[in-house]
């Protein structure tokens, strides 16, 4: 106790706060920002055998979480970030540029992957994981077969539709998506035509909250739902749960979701980061993450070590031909942003008011 | 006798040595220009097809207007022209018109195809040409994207094999290789194909210097570290080179061999006729031999006209002849070259007028330098602006996610006292779930609102004395306190300027930390203490916004607690950040970020010092008399 003592009363002489911890700079953790369960420890730890370099794996709970804390300065060597919300931090001077030359695996990124417009060069972004946004329907519940974003509007499905409260530019996306728009336009007159859309719902529509990713899944195990908009990994987690759940990419057009490595510019550790990035690309390791996570993977050379179940689920990987008109949900000028929101918000008081009646 | 030997051989050395360099400049003259035209037509036929590739697409893209049923087009171009793999013509929303493809579908089964870049760059009127790009297998290839008529794309895939042959077929001696690179050094095609794909750095400069002056030549050390002689040429409109090398060790060993030979010849020649008359010797080999070697050096330094006269028929004379003629041939080659020059120097000098407008140029630039200033720091005015409508933000919405969270949780209540008793085990289960997640999202929303409210709520600053606050916090904790066995020595601490409420908070919090993250079995120590810092103090350079003059009140709170791990010092500022799972410690990861917020609003630095399982101390630095408060 009063060794305690002591050491209370010497630190705390501001003589000691001028003592600098950075005695070994070579071989400091590198701290990977990520989604919860992504990313197994088995990866984690071959990297740290082969280089001697840990890896410190922090997880955010949401997109917006990660980008408030990069936009707060928070130091982070990867992160895994959504690709719509790459241009903005990277014109806020977020994100280190990448040099190419450590990346030598590139070469086994997707060309589907490669060079789209919210990175044209790949100048800060090395596409990771991918999937599509669709409906989840209860497969039990349903008389004809859910084709169409369009079938959401079937009378029949009245009060057994479930929408994310939050995620309007996807909701909206395969709305407009299902008039023969993009879904990233921001003409007037196409948001119009969605908001009235919208409006001829048979309303109310579940509002699911987005803090939990399983919350339409979940209302559809137990509850009313029948038909909403979802994700691959609803069906996998209904059907885990017994629940005759399907999952259907919309014949109008889907969307495309896809996550990327970038080093923010915080990172002191750079030429490491990118040996990470780069190790991840690797064929074998690659294959080992999407052998977990069931997320498809923008990785060509990785598919070979995929397990076949994975490979040959239309989930995971849907066919060719249920690829057409799938388009990327991209950023928007902050006037797009504001359209978007004003119909999302009569929307939502529209379904409010039905809620009520 | 002696002396006329000695004279004679240095002689014969010097003819030699003379004609030795002279044969040597020859040979690297010959070199360069054979490696120059190597290069050079490489590099034609590179842009040759570049351009004949581009051709062809036009022809597709003018095709979708001229006959826009017509889908058999893309496989009739792929048969005329053997560089281009793949031919997709595509309307303005990226919808696959026609494609036809010599491997497979590569561009045409995209479906990411209408978000590409160079889709969209061919839909904005641009001509679009990739970077190499490479399949996981290392097949090189390049994508043209060309505008279509009267709307839409046409893109092709051209296999980097056809630059393979323009690279292949010269011969360049043994170590010569001829490969191209593009402008970022990257080797994009190369006799050698291993090499393909790999950066060499010290071309990029170079690569980038002849794009604008032309071919280059010279003698450097290339990839492999090896002394080579070589030549680069552009590519035109690629930003590419070619280039051309060969090893000096190989390129140089003729004109090696011959001064060898020459000095033998010369040596043995001497020799022979030392043994007769000196005077003979003086008129029939000294003076050719010293206009000979006079001729080399004038002819070393650039007197490409000077010729020797004579009209001998012996030995002698043939090398006067054979000299005369090789100064002719580089002559020839010469006056080439300056003709060359001649043209450069007119496009040097109008490179010279470009920049003289350049220079004006910039003068106007500066005025829209001072201009742009002005406008970021209206910008600037705006940020605080948004950032204080950001902070009102968080706190209103935190206000109005009260109402709706406290119904869920009444709600909640009544459905335990209604039907908890008919309720089955899981459902009893969801419940208590339900109530929980509820209860800690009140915490949370309870937190945002008081880390809003240190900036939308901040009270004017006073005199406060942080010893009676100090106190005042530990009774509040007093429960706490005995139940921890712990124990909390003040100060002495003095009075400073502040907001009261603010102090009482940052002293709450950091107290209340110190003793929540104590160690197992081990009583909470915690050390509260203060110091004013005179100016020039060395521990004030810690907070940077320390105006020198100005004091500066040192607050320090440690602890014998768990610690922090040095790598989180920062991270443990930020909102909602924790080290800990919920369950081993309670709190809604915001206390800190509160304290950071109020030490901010009083222009002051918080910092953490650490050993894990040895304490912590936060450390404050508080400038005192703190001016633009908001």
């Amino acid at each position: 106790m009063i060794f305690f003592v002591l050491l209370i009363l010497q630190g705390c002489t501001p003589a000691s706060i001028d003592a600098p911890a950075d005695a070994s700079a070579t071989l400091e953790p590198l701290v990977l920002y990520n989604w919860e369960d992504d990313m197994p420890q088995s990866v984690l730890e071959a990297f740290t055998q082969e280089t001697g370099i840990e890896v410190l794996y922090v997880t955010y709970e949401s997109v917006e979480e990660a980008v408030a804390n990069l936009r707060a300065g928070a130091v982070y060597d990867v992160v895994v970030m959504e690709n719509r919300r790459i241009p903005a931090l990277a014109a806020a001077n977020l994100l280190a540029r990448l040099d190419h030359r450590n990346l030598p695996n590139f070469k086994n990124i997707s060309l589907n992957f490669r060079g789209l417009i919210y990175d044209p060069d790949n100048a800060y972004s090395v596409p990771y994981s991918w999937g599509t946004t669709g409906i989840v329907v209860r497969s039990d519940r349903l008389t004809e077969p859910v084709i169409r974003w369009a079938d959401l509007w079937d009378a029949r499905y009245a009060g057994h539709v479930a929408l994310y409260r939050g995620q309007l530019r996807e909701t909206i996306g395969l709305t407009l998506k299902s008039l023969g728009f993009s879904a990233n336009t921001e003409d007037p007159a196409h948001l119009q035509a969605v908001l009235t859309r919208l409006l001829e719902l048979p309303l109310p529509v579940h509002l699911a909250e987005d803090y939990d990713p399983f919350t339409i899944s979940t209302s559809m195990i137990d509850g009313p739902v029948s038909v909403g908009m979802g994700y691959t990994y609803d069906v996998l987690e209904g059907r885990a749960a017994g629940a005759p759940f399907d999952y259907v990419l919309p014949e109008e057009g889907g969307l495309l979701w896809g996550d990327n490595f970038v080093i923010p510019a915080s990172s002191t550790q750079r030429r490491q980061a990118e040996q990470f990035i780069d190790f991840l690309l690797r064929p074998e390791i690659a294959a080992m993450i999407t052998n977990q996570n069931h997320f498809a993977m923008a990785n060509d050379a990785a598919l070979r070590f995929m397990k076949p179940e994975i490979i040959q689920n239309p989930y995971i990987y849907p066919p060719q031909e249920q690829m057409n008109n799938i388009e990327i949900v991209l950023p928007l000028s902050e006037a797009g942003e504001q359209l978007y929101e004003q119909v999302w918000t009569q929307f939502l008081e529209a379904n409010a008011r039905a809620d009520n009646r | 006798m002696a002396w006329l030997s000695l004279t004679t051989v240095l002689m014969l050395l010097i003819t030699a040595g003379s004609v030795g360099y002279l044969v040597h400049r020859y040979e690297q003259e010959l070199w360069r220009s054979r490696l120059t035209e190597g290069a050079r037509n490489s590099a034609a036929s590179v842009a040759e097809i570049l351009m004949r590739t581009e051709r062809t697409l036009a022809v597709a893209g003018q095709a979708i207007a001229d006959a826009p049923d017509e889908h058999g087009l893309p496989a009739a171009l792929l048969a005329t022209e053997p560089a281009l793999v793949e031919v997709v013509q595509l309307d303005e929303e990226g919808t696959v018109l026609a494609a036809a493809f010599r491997d497979q579908p590569v561009l045409s089964s995209l479906f990411t195809l209408s978000q590409s870049k160079w889709f969209h760059a061919a839909l904005a009127g641009h001509h679009y040409q990739s970077r190499v790009q490479y399949t996981f297998e290392n097949d090189p290839y390049l994508i043209l994207s060309l505008p279509a008529k009267p709307q839409g794309v046409v893109v092709g895939r051209i296999h980097l094999d056809v630059l393979q042959n323009a690279v292949s077929t010269l011969d360049l001696g043994e170590t010569g290789r001829i490969y191209i690179v593009d402008a970022e050094g990257e080797v994009i095609a190369h006799a050698d194909r291993s090499m393909i794909g790999q950066q060499v750095d010290y071309v990029i400069e170079r690569t980038k210097a002849v794009q604008n002056n032309g071919a280059w030549s010279g003698e450097y050390s290339n990839y492999m570290g090896r002394s080579v002689l070589g030549a680069f040429s552009p590519v035109a409109g690629s930003g590419w080179a070619v280039i051309a090398e060969v090893a000096q060790q190989e390129a140089y060993t003729p004109s090696r061999n011959v001064t060898m030979l020459v000095i033998v010849l010369m040596l043995a020649l001497a020799t022979t006729m030392l043994k007769g008359n000196g005077a003979f010797l003086k008129r029939s080999i000294f003076q050719p031999l010293i206009h000979l070697s006079e001729g080399a050096l004038r002819l070393g330094q650039g007197d490409l006209a000077y010729r020797i006269l004579d009209g001998r028929n012996d030995e002698i004379g043939q090398i006067t002849t054979a000299f005369n003629e090789m100064a002719a041939d580089l002559e020839r080659q010469n006056h080439a070259v300056v003709q060359k020059n001649l043209a450069l120097i007119e496009e040097i000098d109008s490179h010279r007028q470009t920049q003289e407008e350049l220079r004006v140029l910039n003068g106007s630039l500066e005025e829209r330098i001072v201009e742009r200033t002005r406008e970021l720091e209206l910008l600037a005015t705006d940020l605080t602006r948004s950032n204080k409508e950001l902070q009102e933000f968080a706190y209103v919405a935190s206000h109005d996610l009260q109402e709706p969270l406290r119904k869920v949780r009444a709600f909640g209540d009544r459905l335990v006292t209604r039907s908890g008793a008919q309720m089955d085990e899981v459902s009893r289960d969801y419940l208590t779930r339900m109530e929980n997640a509820a209860e800690r999202m009140q915490s949370l929303i309870d937190a945002l609102l008081t880390y809003s409210r240190v900036t939308t709520q901040a009270q004017p600053l006073s005199a406060v004395n942080l010893q009676q606050v100090a106190r005042e916090v530990v009774s509040d904790l007093e429960i706490q306190i005995e139940r921890l066995h712990g124990e909390v020595r003040i100060g002495p601490l003095d009075t400073i300027c502040a907001d009261p409420l603010q102090m009482r908070q940052l002293l709450q919090n950091l107290i209340g930390n110190a003793l929540k993250f104590h160690q197992e079995d081990v009583a909470p120590i915690v050390h509260l203490t203060g110091r004013w810092l005179a100016p020039g103090d060395p521990h004030r350079t810690l907070n940077p916004a320390c105006n020198d003059d100005v004091p500066v009140y040192a607050l320090c709170v440690a602890d014998n607690g768990i610690g922090i791990d040095a790598q989180y010092s920062d991270r443990i500022f930020q909102v909602f950040q924790r080290l800990h799972g919920r369950n081993q410690y309670e709190g809604t990861g915001v206390g800190l970020a509160i304290c950071r917020k109020i030490v901010e609003r009083h222009n002051g630095i918080i910092t953490v010092q650490s050993t894990p399982g040895m304490g912590s101390q936060f450390v404050i630095l508080l400038p005192m008399n703190i001016g633009n408060m908001q």
